[in-house]
């Protein structure tokens, strides 16, 4: 009973939220009602959904967008997995231990925080140029895989709130640094692992300059890059199927998101706080 | 914030560089150096090359020195005072933006009782984000266009005399750029706020209800002031974000009608990947750094009073 | 503590794991062999020739690719994509890698950019091969394979005096001064095709006043450069005398760089004479019958197809995506952008406007084939390679392929077009390819874009705000003067050869 009057008494909060959320959606919604028309529907009715939903919008899309799952995925796997090893080490090493140079160390690995990428545009293009990288995955791959500043940021937070206990156990255990980072920072560190991760992911899945700059072979593109260059570059535009591809650039997070949400919120919102 | 947790013994001492103590740290520096590396190539060597860069004349023949001449052309292009004129305005609109959407329907969703509504609430304004940015402009994009969706909605509710060419018009292009996104509630920002709603304790809120605050003074008195970190740094990060990315007038205008919409990193992106003016673009990378920096310190001095990080 | 570690153990290993494979799927494979031509060759490919629909210009090329491949097994052609979503970002491209020394062996574009004529010697000079047979014709010297001047490219000579031939196109090109125009529409409110602009205008208004938008005016996305034409065309027209005066070179009819520079350098071009202002008036009368937000990114859809606009810009590389759209159901036909009479400006001078490209020249809007010198660099059996590639491709066998397969056959130039064609419809289609006869007008190329191109995107961006009512053309080409001065004195310096003292 009670419940339900604190139900009632929620409804005009529920409904200010709701009011809130239509326009949030709106976007998707226009998104999904036109990549279902085809020439023909879309000059009749532009907005609302019609039948019969046209999915041939959809394998035009597809027939361009399938080769950037591919290389979406080599490209932010393999960035990731760069940025989560070597990120944690680094970390691990800055946060648990004193040695000489580690304040140095720790300033020029966060110093990097304040160099936005917009402003190395020019000369990281010209560097990716002259290694002959250009037109290559390694051109994107390998910038990503150097923007670990923010997981440090976030692993080094991490690390240094452990206590100080276990580690002074496993010294006397007689193992080294890196054993005492393969047994005891990463078991601890996975969790945060996982966040640091999907964050990343949905950055680098986000990125569109930098891939537009590098990589103009078409079957190297990334997901953000040709949806751009599909949807802005065609000869005979064909709004349902630009807005097909717009759908199909963002069903592999809707996935991951699916599948992960608590760690993708997390991981956006420690994201977002340090990075 | 966290202790520093120190391996030796006696950590505070000062080292002296000994063979033997660089040996036993040895393992140590090779964790981090990978790291180094990666950083000194892909972020202080194009950083220091574009600052050199910007006192160079560059073409396909090579590099000429021409000293502070693309400052010099920078400072003296009234279009590219202009496009700073653009990005402020976006850099400020969006700064009330952030400090206030987000912020109240975070409190709002803070404020439903039971714990799942607040779970699926919190879902419902994080999944917009898993659309790529790139979509959602051009999605706005042709919701700007002359047969698009804004003006098919104006028309439906009998506001027809409104409608315009939302892109094509000088007078309002920025507008436009700047409603992008309304009500600008989806993403991390809200969950930003969210998170520090979480943080306050709830003996606090308690009181505050013992006390008989209503809602609105409840916020104003108690969650207002302790998000003021959370504030803080959204209007930071959105700074730094506007400052540095352009994405929205390439994808949505190009920057035009005529120089309408122009931003200087936009700018920029022309003049290296249209025009091949290296020197000019890195020229106006290297303000845009200065006006990143300056706002970073800004920021760091008012936050002194926090726990030092190291 | 046991289980947590290997179970840590596996997870540091599982990423390791992962990461390798990740970087051996990055490098892929390669691999080759060899005998008399063997190796590897790449072209740059100006987009995805296999796979571009509505395009036999570029198809048709592709396929003749494939022939020489399958000539040459053992040699392994690759293509290089020619980056950018516009003509700007791909010249920077070509630009990039040209400065890179990491441009392909072989580079096939529409047509060299200022970044090519600007640095012909970065570029390999055919001039003593062209005296030599082609093998894979029976012509005594490569030069006598391009017979239909006009369809079929001569050379590119470059301003530095020097007559280098820096590369081939196959095809001649009516760049934007034909419009396409839905004949429905035009019966249903009883117009026809123009001769004069000021019919052109009237049978806008009659178009507009039936309710159609008259005209699509692309001003920005991927044919932006679409109006910068248009206003070049019509600046051309009325000023042809200008052009005559500033052609001083062989060849004649077409203005290099240097001439152009010279011209603007002695005050014989300038914003000053009344007919820049002129042509910028005649666009902006013009522009009340463009679609309504032409100052806007431009639709997603094809109003043209849609049966909404009546007029639009095309050209011959277009006509395949306007014939092969299966949404346009209605009959359509062409005409050439007609005369500026006494009548309709007082600087009219009944002169049809020049035809943009044509003879193969830069700028021509062609297929368009040149070799770096780096590929000279690589060893002699890597030029041996390229220029056996583009020998093949420009032989007489290989043209009448490419020809065959256009939407406009090669013709003789001054051939009537119901000899080229016989079905009515396509005589319909095509006239406004055949009205002005023969390519008799030459792309002269009063213009800064082949020598500094952000000076031309910087005039375009000026042009909008004219356009758009913020800006006089007073105040517009006060504003450019000195720009364009700056522009002029840059290129001077970077070529002494020209003998600037002199003029």
């Amino acid at each position: 009973m009670s419940r339900l009057n604190r139900l009632r008494r929620e409804i005009p909060l529920q409904l200010v939220l709701l009011i809130f959320a239509v326009p949030t959606f709106f976007p998707v919604f226009v998104m999904l009602s036109i990549s279902g028309k085809d020439f023909f529907q879309y000059g009749q009715q532009p907005l609302l959904p019609t039948l019969p939903f046209n999915f041939s919008n959809y394998e035009v899309a597809w027939a361009s967008m399938s080769s950037t799952y591919f290389n979406n995925t080599v490209i932010i796997g393999t960035s990731v997995a760069v940025i989560l090893i070597f990120a944690s080490l680094t970390s691990f090493a800055l946060a648990r231990f004193s040695f000489p140079g580690r304040k140095v160390l720790f300033y020029f690995v966060l110093a990097v925080l304040a160099i936005p990428p917009t402003v190395i545009l020019v000369p990281l293009f010209m560097l990716i140029v002259n290694m002959g990288l250009l037109n290559t995955r390694w051109a994107v791959i390998l910038p990503y895989a150097a923007s670990q500043s923010f997981a440090i940021l976030v692993f080094y937070t991490f690390f240094s709130t452990l206590s100080k206990e276990i580690f002074e156990s496993a010294q006397i255990d007689g193992a080294g640094f890196f054993q005492m980072y393969i047994h005891l920072g990463l078991p601890l560190a996975r969790p945060i692992m996982s966040s640091i991760g999907v964050f990343l992911i949905w950055i680098q899945w986000n990125d569109y300059i930098w891939p537009s700059l590098v990589l103009s072979n078409p079957e190297l593109q990334t997901v953000a890059l040709k949806l751009v260059v599909f949807y802005l570059g065609r000869g005979i535009p064909e709004p349902g199927q630009g807005m097909a591809a717009s759908v199909i650039s963002s069903i592999p997070l809707v996935i991951l998101f699916l599948v992960s949400m608590r760690t993708f919120i997390a991981g956006l919102t420690a994201g977002a706080v340090k990075g | 914030m966290a202790s520093q947790v120190t391996f030796s013994a006696s950590a505070p001492r000062r080292y002296r560089i000994n063979l033997e103590r660089l040996r036993h740290f040895a393992p140590l520096y090779l964790m981090v150096l990978p790291t180094v590396v990666m950083l000194l190539i892909f972020f202080y060597y194009p950083a220091i090359n574009g600052f050199l860069t910007s006192f160079h004349y560059v073409d396909v023949r090579g590099w000429r020195w021409v000293g502070l001449d693309n400052y010099e052309r920078l400072f003296s292009d009234a279009r590219l005072g202009q496009s700073f004129k653009n990005l402020f305005f976006l850099a400020g609109f969006n700064v009330l933006v952030v400090t206030t959407m987000p912020l109240i329907v975070a409190a709002l969703i803070f404020r439903v009782k039971s714990t799942v509504a607040q779970f699926w609430w919190r879902i419902v304004f994080v999944i917009p984000i898993v659309v790529p940015a790139v979509a959602i402009i051009l999605v706005w994009r042709w919701m700007y266009a002359a047969d698009g969706g804004l003006n098919i909605l104006l028309n439906l509710i009998g506001l027809g005399d409104l409608t315009r060419s939302w892109l094509g018009d000088r007078d309002v292009v920025m507008w436009a750029l700047a409603f992008t996104n309304f009500p600008w509630v989806a993403g991390i920002n809200f969950l930003i706020y969210y998170a520090g709603l979480q943080e306050i304790s709830s003996e606090i809120l308690d009181a505050a209800v013992v006390d008989g605050a209503t809602s609105f003074r409840r916020f104003r008195s108690i969650e207002l002031p302790l998000l003021r970190p959370q504030m803080r740094l959204l209007v930071l990060l959105t700074l730094i974000y506007w400052m540095r990315s352009f994405e929205l007038p390439m994808i949505m205008t190009n920057g035009g009608p005529g120089y309408a919409s122009m931003v200087p990193g936009l700018r920029m992106f022309y003049a290296i990947n249209r025009d091949f003016d290296l020197g000019y673009g890195s020229a106006i990378g290297t303000i845009l750094f200065l006006i990143v920096l300056v706002i970073t310190l800004v920021q760091i001095r008012l936050t002194r009073t926090r726990d030092d990080v190291v | 503590m046991n289980s947590s570690r290997t179970a840590s153990t596996r997870t540091f290993f599982t990423l390791c794991i992962l990461l390798v494979c990740l970087m051996a799927a990055v490098v892929g494979s390669s691999a080759q062999d060899a005998t008399e031509f063997s190796g590897e060759l790449r072209i740059a490919v100006w987009g995805q020739i296999d796979q571009a629909v509505g395009r036999p210009d570029v198809t048709v090329v592709h396929d003749m690719l494939q022939q020489w491949q399958a000539m040459y097994p053992d040699v392994q052609l690759g293509y290089d994509y020619i980056g950018g979503t516009n003509v700007s970002e791909r010249f920077t491209w070509i630009n990039t890698n040209l400065l890179a020394g990491t441009l392909p062996d072989v580079v096939m574009i529409y047509f060299p950019g200022p970044d090519v004529t600007n640095a012909v010697d970065l570029v390999y000079n055919f001039a003593d091969d062209l005296q030599q047979p082609n093998p894979y014709s029976t012509n005594a010297a490569w030069r006598e394979d391009f017979p239909l001047d006009g369809l079929v490219l001569n050379q590119t000579q470059s301003s530095d005096s020097g007559n280098r031939v820096i590369g081939f196109t196959l095809s001649g090109d009516s760049g934007v001064t034909t419009y396409a125009y839905n004949q429905t529409i035009f019966d249903e409110v009883g117009i026809e095709p123009p001769t004069t602009w000021g019919e052109f205008m009237q049978i806008q208004q009659t178009l507009k006043d039936a309710g159609y938008t008259p005209f699509q005016m692309p001003t920005a996305g991927s044919l932006g450069w679409v109006w910068n034409w248009a206003e070049w065309i019509i600046r051309e027209q009325l000023m042809e005398d200008v052009i005559s005066a500033c052609d001083i070179e062989e060849p004649r009819n077409l203005l290099n760089d240097k001439e152009v520079v010279r011209c603007i350098a002695t005050g014989t071009f300038t914003l000053q004479d009344p007919r820049m202002a002129e042509t910028w008036e005649l666009l902006q009368q013009w522009s009340q019958y463009w679609q309504e937000d032409f100052l806007a990114p431009p639709p997603d859809v094809d109003l043209f197809a849609q049966g909404e606009v009546a007029i639009i810009n095309t050209m011959n590389l277009w006509l395949g995506q306007i014939a092969a759209n299966p949404n346009i159901t209605f009959d359509w036909g062409t005409f050439y952008q007609p005369p500026v009479t006494a009548a309709d400006s007082e600087f009219g001078n009944d002169l049809l406007p020049r035809r943009v490209g044509n003879l193969g020249q830069a700028g021509s809007g062609s297929v368009y084939f040149f070799i770096p010198n780096t590929t000279v660099d690589r060893g002699p059996e890597r030029l041996a390679m390229a220029r056996d590639l583009i020998q093949y491709v420009t032989a007489p066998d290989q043209l009448a392929q490419w020809c065959s397969q256009q939407p406009i056959p090669c013709y003789e130039p001054g051939t009537p077009i119901e000899e080229v064609y016989t079905d009515p419809v396509m005589v319909e289609r095509m006239r406004g390819f055949f009205e002005p006869g023969a390519y008799n007008n030459g792309g002269a190329s009063l213009n800064w874009a082949t020598f500094d191109r952000a000076l031309d995107a910087e005039w375009s961006r000026l042009f909008v705000e004219y356009m758009s009512g913020s800006m006089t053309i007073e105040e517009v080409f006060a504003e450019f003067q000195p720009l364009l001065d700056d522009s002029v004195q840059r290129a001077i310096s970077a070529h002494p050869e020209w003998g600037a003292d002199s003029w």
